[in-house]
Formats: structure tokens, C-alpha cells, sequence
């Protein structure tokens, strides 16, 4: 498969932007090759906000995540082994992602506690104390079988600092020792490690230092978008994608907003993954280059234009904002609509991205998107300073 | 109400336009059991252009705020059934009355249904309408919005930008059971009333002049009323009949008892209609009752019922195949009915269907159990996921529709007698 064969994944770099750290290639995985840099929606529960997994796959999405937290809980492990797995549960034949569970149980429960075990919480359901250790978040990501999955991290809030940071970064190298000493099937699923560290680029750096040190097939840089300053989020991606060695893939947790995506893409990083664009489905927000347009608002009730003309996804061929503008929060069906062609714009950007590495045209396509997204120039600064970091000019 | 000289110059207008106009034509192949038929319902007219043939007994899809429930056209289109026109309940489309006029290519269109005929009812067949809201210059429909009243020359407007293939004419069906004297004669009279003023105003619509009109039979359970609005409907130009104002939606958990009573009037009702015009029964009804309407006669339903069932996490369990021993209802091991009208469906929310690999119902040939597994189905639902609705509406409709291609297979050999439930 290729020079990291003995996972079970390989990525080949097809091309690399001769400005900028961009660069384009092939994600082979035991159930599909993705191309990247590439977006991956997140379908929480073994299901993507209604869509069926065929209407997916002509979406041109080969990857989806889904949360072991959820996946944990309900249907549980046990279904899902005996279901063959969640690909074999969903009917979904291309490549899936899931995450520890860790960052879910942190952001969701109250209650949890984090100490040297694991991260201890009370089941929201039947309120048993549930302790997610290192070994049980593998197991049930065994039980799921992802292609890739995701070591279980002590995740800190990124806007939080001083020693608890530093203890989190050590804290998710033991555990990554913990989590590939438990994981039952290397040679069918991967597993990242999650680069952490806080907004301390000496710790970022630290602990790349670490992860390396490990047989891994590719790596997730973690503990950002959660809030911090654009400007510490930017430089940190930065460092970190320094540190990471060139021939693995990058994962970019939880980052999914259009600007930052191009702009993380230019920073080398491969994949990326946010539930924003079908969240924002369910309230009437459709995604278009100049941000997006909610549906609710009144001015779209005689619009008989798409949403995007220039979109080709099934809701933008057939169906036009006044409709939707009637049918949006009320209808299962609008939510359909919506995710569909949001779905349908973030794959189509990460197109246009690659697209662009291909034939070295990225740093102009960066330019053209950006003034599309602001027409009055009036860049934001994180955004201006992080593409001169990589020798993109805005102005 | 009219006189019978108007009425002679209406029915003459309608032989003119039926001679320059193309509307919808019905004709009946076979006659089965009782007053069963196998009917042809051909020309439907979708702005130029004509869609036919639909074999009767048929049931339409059914669509709320312009859309089957759950279903996008592009996931519609995972049914893999012929198309077949789709009932829009004017209440859930009044919102789209102004829009659509703007529109100008009809609610078809509007919608991105534009491959399916449109016909249009007066009352939603799953939404209770509150009683007591009509008078005599015209009715109430409830939308999401609430409360809006339509009279002849706005309801004739909607029809107008709605550019329906066929519709039902305005008509005060609000007679449930407990109705009085007075109210009853008020249904028939007021729904005489607006059909005469909705025909003057159709035959002189030049955007409606492919459309077909249908006249709706009031009259609640009292059989005097329903034989005087036949009778009365019958002589008005109509290219079809809706028995409407049995209000199904009222009587949730009662509907067999309603049902029962209804049965006779219905049956007595449709005689008094002549037998080369369709008939149209709209509800919430299980397949053992569309059986017992089709032998009074009845040629259009509406696939509310498949909705209704999938809203509960039920799949239907209707057998699909004309085996052995047709109208053989499958009894599996789980199918626990809720009570004797939810005896079709198995509720997919039971907790015994956590490790059920297997599909809804063996050998249906729906893209659901072709595709997925009864437990997943049940994780759905039990995780308020919004595809448990995709796939259950998929099966629903798949199975009620086949029901009634069933149906129609066994008249046409003149077996519909060995249906029994
Ligand atoms: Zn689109
Ligand atoms: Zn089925």
C-alpha cells in the first residue's frame, strides 16, 4: 500500500504548493482512498443528520466520523460487534473516523473527573459512575472499527493555562502508550495520537517530540477551536505542522469553518472535521461563499434563485430558496435539503483546494476566495498574518 | 342555491369545454366483487403535457407542506414506483398561495415535484380541523400558522396558482358525528353553494382549462343529508366525486367505530353516483378498511396512513406477495398490535428489536430492508434521529402502495374475495 505499510493506511503526497505548506495527496484506507486535504462530516450516532449513506457517497464524501461517546452509550459495544462493526450496522461502505470519547465526555458532562485512570463520569441514562480509561475507549473503538481511530486524550480547554496544560500534554503520551498497547486490530485500524500542549509552543513541540518517538500511522493536532484567539490558534497549527514529519497525515480536529479551512490547508494540514456545516443545516443556514444565508430570514420568500447558482448538488438543481425559505425548522425534509448542499459546498471547496495544489495555483485561488469572502478587503488580521506566514500576500 | 336554469347553462358551458379542453379521463376495465372496480385514470395534464395511465384502486402520495413527509425528491425517488400524483392538503399549503402565484409554473414545480401530478384536497387527511369555524360565505383551514378562511374567489385564486391536475371544490365538510339537524343542512347547502360559484369561476378560467374538478359529497352519518348532496353533486358538470365529512381525524382511537358506521352510508352514498366518474375516500385508514371501501366502490386513496404509522416508529407489516394464501397476515414473533387497528405493524422502538439483524419484513423488496437491519432502525429511533423517519416512510409507502397494486392484481383476475382479514 505504501511505505508505512505495516498500518493499515497509506498516504502518498501527490503534490505540494510551491509557496505555501499546502499540499495534496491520496488517504488509502482499509475501506476507501480519500483524497485530501479533506473534510469529514461528523455523523454522530451512526447516522448523518437523515441522509441516507448513498446519497453520501454520491456526495463524493468517502470519510465520515462518528463519536465513541454516543456510539458507546448507544447502541453500546456489544450490538455493535455483533452487528459486524458500525460499517456493517449503518450500511456504510467507505472509510470512517471515530474519536475517543474523551473530548465529548469533557464538554458534555459536568460530572466527569479526570485523574491518571481515565476520565470518570455518570452515565446521563441509567446514572452509573462510568470510568473511559485509555484501554476501554480502544476497546470500544474496536468494536465499532473504524479505519482510523483516535487515542483518548486529557483534553484542557484551550482557553485555560498554566501547569494543568503541561500535565494534560504528558498526561496524553502515557495514555497513547496505554491505548496502541490495548488496541486488538492494527493491521484494520489506525490509531492517532493527539499532538497537545495548550497555546505553548514549547510544549506543542514537546510533545510532537514524544509522538514521533512511536510507530504511529498519522497524527492529530488537538486542544484547538475551542474558543482561544484566532492569532494563538493560527500559530499554533503553524509550529505545530513544522514539528510533524512530512510523510504523515495531518488531522486538524475540530475545524471546519470555509475561511479557516483554506487558511488551515495553506498551515499543512490534511484533514479536518466540524459538525458546524449540518448543524447549521437544521436551522435554515445554507452555506455559500459569502458565508451563509439562513433561510428563515424573509427577504427569500419569492427569491426562486437556488441557493448557490453555481452549486450542482441535488437541492440547488431542483429545488429554490423560496420553498425552502417556507419549509426550514418546520420539515424534516428542509434540514435534508440544507445538509445536503452544505455537505456539497465543503466537499466541493476541499475540490477546488486540491484542485489548485495540483496544478500550483493555490496561492491564487487563496487570494480569489478571500476577496470572495470579503469584498471589501477588510481581512481579518489572524487571517492576513497567517497567510504572509506562508508567503501569501492579502493585500 | 342555484336554479335549475343556471345549472342547465353551466352544464351546457361544461359540454363546450369538454369539447375544446383535454382534462382527465376515466373509464372502468372491470368490474370485481360488491362494488369493486378496476379503474383507468389517464390525461392528467401537467401544464402541456399528459400523464396516464394510473390503474385504479389507487392511492396517492400523500405530501405536507408540498413535500412527502421525510422524503426529498432525491430520496423519493429510492421508492422505485412509477410516479403517481400526490394529494397537497390545502391547509399546509396556504402558505404558499401568494408565492406560488408569483412563481407562475404551479405548486408542482414549486415544490421540486414538478414530475407528479398535483391534485389538491380541501382538508389535510392527518390534521384535525377545529369544528365550527365555517359559515356561509366560507370555510376555515388551520395551517402551522393558525386560522386562515377561505372564501370562493380565494380559494378559486390558490387553485389558480397552484395549477393543480385535478382538485377537490371548496366544500364544508364539518360534521362530525354528534352534528346537529342544522348543521348538516348548512354542510350540504353551503357546500352546494360553493361548488356551483367554484364551477362558474373554473369554466371560465383559462389557466384552468386542463384541470379536472372534483365535487365533494358532504353530509356526515346522516344518510337524508348524504343522499341530497349526491344527488344535487351528481347533476353539477364534475369529473369526479370526493365523499368527504366523515372526519377521521376526530376520532383517532374510535376510527372503527366510526368506521363501522360509515360503512353502510358509504356504500348506500356511492350508488347514487354514476359509475363512470372516480371516487375519492381520503384518511388515516389501515389496509382491512381501504378493503371494505374499495368493495363500496371507492377508486382514490390517499397514503396518510403509511405517514401516520411511520410518525410511531411502526413499520408496516402488510404481506407484499401474492402467495399461497393471499391477504395472509404475517404474525412474527414481536409483532405485538398496540391495539385492533395497529394489527399491520410492528413497533420498531421495542426494546426486542436491539439485536434484530434482520429486515422489517422478509422478501419486500424496498430499499430500507434491502438495505437495513430492524436494530439499527430501533437505534434510530431510540436516539431521535431524523433517518429513522427516511427509512420507515420508505418502507411504509412501499408496502401500502403494493398493497394496493395487490389489490389491483387479484380484481383483475377476479380473485379480490380471497383478500381477507
Ligand atoms: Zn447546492
Ligand atoms: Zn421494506
Amino acid at each position: 500500500m505504501s511505505a508505512t505499510s505495516k498500518h493499515a493506511l497509506g498516504f502518498r503526497v501527490i503534490a505540494e504548493c510551491s509557496k505555501t505548506k499546502g499540499r495534496t495527496g491520496v488517504l488509502s484506507l482499509p475501506h476507501a482512498d480519500v483524497e485530501t486535504p479533506v473534510f469529514m462530516p461528523v455523523g454522530t450516532q451512526g447516522t448523518l443528520k437523515g441522509l441516507l449513506p448513498d446519497q453520501l457517497e454520491k456526495l463524493n464524501c468517502h470519510l465520515i466520523l462518528g463519536n465513541t461517546y454516543h456510539l458507546g452509550m448507544r447502541p453500546g459495544p456489544e450490538v455493535l460487534e455483533k452487528a459486524g462493526g458500525l460499517h456493517n450496522f449503518m450500511n456504510w461502505k467507505k472509510a470512517l473516523l471515530t474519536d475517543s470519547g474523551g473530548f465529548q465526555m469533557v464538554s458534555l458532562l459536568e460530572l466527569s473527573e479526570v485523574n491518571e485512570e481515565g476520565v470518570k463520569f455518570v452515565s446521563p441514562y441509567d446514572e452509573r459512575e462510568i470510568l473511559l480509561s485509555p484501554e476501554k475507549s480502544i476497546e470500544i473503538q474496536n468494536a465499532i472499527g473504524a479505519d482510523i481511530i483516535m487515542q483518548l486524550d486529557d483534553v484542557v480547554s484551550s482557553t485555560v493555562s498554566g501547569p494543568r496544560v503541561e500535565e494534560a500534554m504528558h498526561r496524553t503520551i502515557r495514555w497513547l502508550d496505554r491505548c496502541i498497547k490495548s488496541h486488538q486490530k492494527p493491521q484494520k485500524q489506525n490509531i492517532f495520537p493527539i499532538v497537545q500542549g495548550g497555546l505553548d509552543s514549547e510544549l506543542r513541540k514537546k510533545c510532537v517530540e514524544e509522538l514521533v518517538k512511536r510507530d504511529v500511522p498519522g497524527f492529530a493536532i488537538g486542544g484547538l477551536s475551542g474558543g482561544e484567539a484566532k492569532d494563538m490558534f493560527w500559530s499554533m497549527v503553524h509550529i505545530t505542522t513544522d514539528f510533524l514529519p512530512p510523510k504523515k497525515p495531518r488531522y486538524l480536529m475540530g475545524v471546519g469553518f470555509a475561511v479557516d479551512l483554506v487558511v488551515c490547508c495553506a498551515l499543512g494540514c490534511d484533514m479536518f472535521d466540524c459538525v458546524f456545516p449540518t448543524r447549521t443545516a437544521r436551522f435554515g443556514c445554507a452555506l455559500v461563499d459569502s458565508g451563509q444565508i439562513n433561510l428563515k430570514n424573509r427577504i427569500f420568500a419569492e427569491d426562486f434563485r437556488p441557493i448557490d447558482e453555481q452549486c450542482t448538488c441535488t437541492t440547488c438543481k431542483r429545488y429554490h430558496r423560496a420553498y425552502l425559505h417556507s419549509i426550514v425548522t418546520k420539515e424534516t425534509v428542509a434540514c435534508h435539503l440544507v445538509t445536503v448542499h452544505n455537505i456539497a459546498y465543503q466537499m466541493s471547496l476541499m475540490k477546488s483546494i486540491r484542485d489548485s495544489i495540483k496544478s500550483d495555483k493555490f496561492p491564487v485561488f487563496v487570494q480569489e476566495f478571500m476577496l470572495k469572502v470579503y469584498p471589501k478587503k477588510d481581512y481579518p488580521k489572524w487571517v492576513t498574518d497567517a497567510l504572509a506566514a506562508v508567503n501569501i500576500n492579502l493585500q | 342555491m342555484f336554479t335549475f336554469g343556471s345549472l342547465l347553462i353551466l352544464r351546457r358551458k361544461y359540454l363546450r369545454k369538454q369539447l375544446l379542453a383535454r382534462t382527465m379521463k376515466f373509464s372502468v376495465l372491470q368490474q370485481g366483487p360488491d362494488e369493486s372496480r378496476l379503474g383507468n385514470l389517464s390525461e392528467l395534464w401537467k401544464d402541456s403535457e399528459k400523464i396516464g395511465d394510473f390503474q385504479t384502486p389507487l392511492c396517492l402520495l400523500y405530501s405536507r407542506a408540498g413535500s412527502i413527509p421525510h422524503l426529498t425528491n432525491e430520496v423519493l425517488q429510492y421508492l422505485n414506483k412509477p410516479i403517481i400524483p400526490v394529494v397537497f392538503p390545502l391547509p399546509s399549503i396556504v402558505g404558499l398561495i401568494e408565492p406560488a402565484k408569483k412563481y407562475g409554473h404551479g405548486i408542482g414545480k414549486f415544490v421540486g415535484l414538478e414530475e407528479y401530478p398535483v391534485y389538491i384536497s380541501v382538508q389535510d387527511p392527518v390534521e384535525p380541523a377545529p369544528s365550527g369555524y365555517n359559515d356561509k360565505s366560507g370555510i376555515s383551514v388551520w395551517s402551522t400558522g393558525g386560522r386562515v378562511r377561505l372564501n370562493v374567489d380565494q380559494f378559486m385564486a390558490a387553485v389558480e396558482s397552484f395549477r393543480p391536475a385535478f382538485y377537490q371544490v371548496l366544500c364544508d365538510s364539518d360534521t362530525p358525528q354528534d352534528s346537529s339537524r342544522k348543521r348538516l343542512t348548512h354542510s350540504v347547502e353551503r357546500s352546494l353553494v360553493h361548488l356551483d360559484k367554484c364551477l362558474e369561476k373554473h369554466l371560465r378560467s383559462d389557466k384552468l382549462k386542463n384541470t379536472a374538478v372534483f365535487g365533494s359529497v358532504v353530509g356526515g352519518f346522516s344518510p337524508d343529508a348524504r343522499k341530497k348532496s349526491a344527488m344535487q353533486t351528481v347533476l353539477r358538470p364534475v369529473d369526479g366525486f370526493v365523499i368527504d365529512g366523515f372526519h377521521w381525524n376526530n376520532s383517532d382511537l374510535g376510527l372503527l367505530n366510526t368506521f363501522e358506521q360509515m360503512l353502510p352510508i358509504l356504500k348506500e352514498t356511492v350508488t347514487l353516483l354514476p359509475s363512470d366518474k372516480p371516487r375519492v375516500l381520503h384518511g388515516v385508514l389501515p389496509p382491512d378498511m381501504i378493503l371494505e371501501a374499495i368493495k363500496c366502490g371507492i377508486d382514490l386513496f390517499d397514503a396518510s396512513y403509511a405517514f401516520a404509522v411511520t410518525e410511531r416508529g411502526g413499520a408496516l407489516m402488510v404481506p407484499v406477495s401474492i402467495g399461497n394464501s393471499p391477504g395472509n397476515i404475517l404474525i412474527k414473533d414481536g409483532l405485538k398490535p398496540l391495539n385492533s387497528h395497529f394489527k399491520y405493524e410492528i413497533d420498531l422502538k421495542n426494546e426486542i428489536y436491539r439485536e434484530d439483524f434482520s429486515p422489517i419484513l422478509e422478501g419486500c423488496a424496498c430499499y430500507t430492508c434491502r438495505q437495513f437491519s430492524k436494530a439499527y432502525i430501533h437505534h434510530l429511533l431510540n436516539t431521535s434521529e431524523m433517518l429513522a423517519f427516511v427509512l420507515l416512510m420508505l418502507h411504509n409507502l412501499h408496502n401500502f402502495l403494493s398493497f394496493f397494486s395487490i389489490i389491483r392484481e387479484l380484481i383483475s383476475k377476479g380473485e379480490l374475495d380471497k383478500l381477507q382479514f
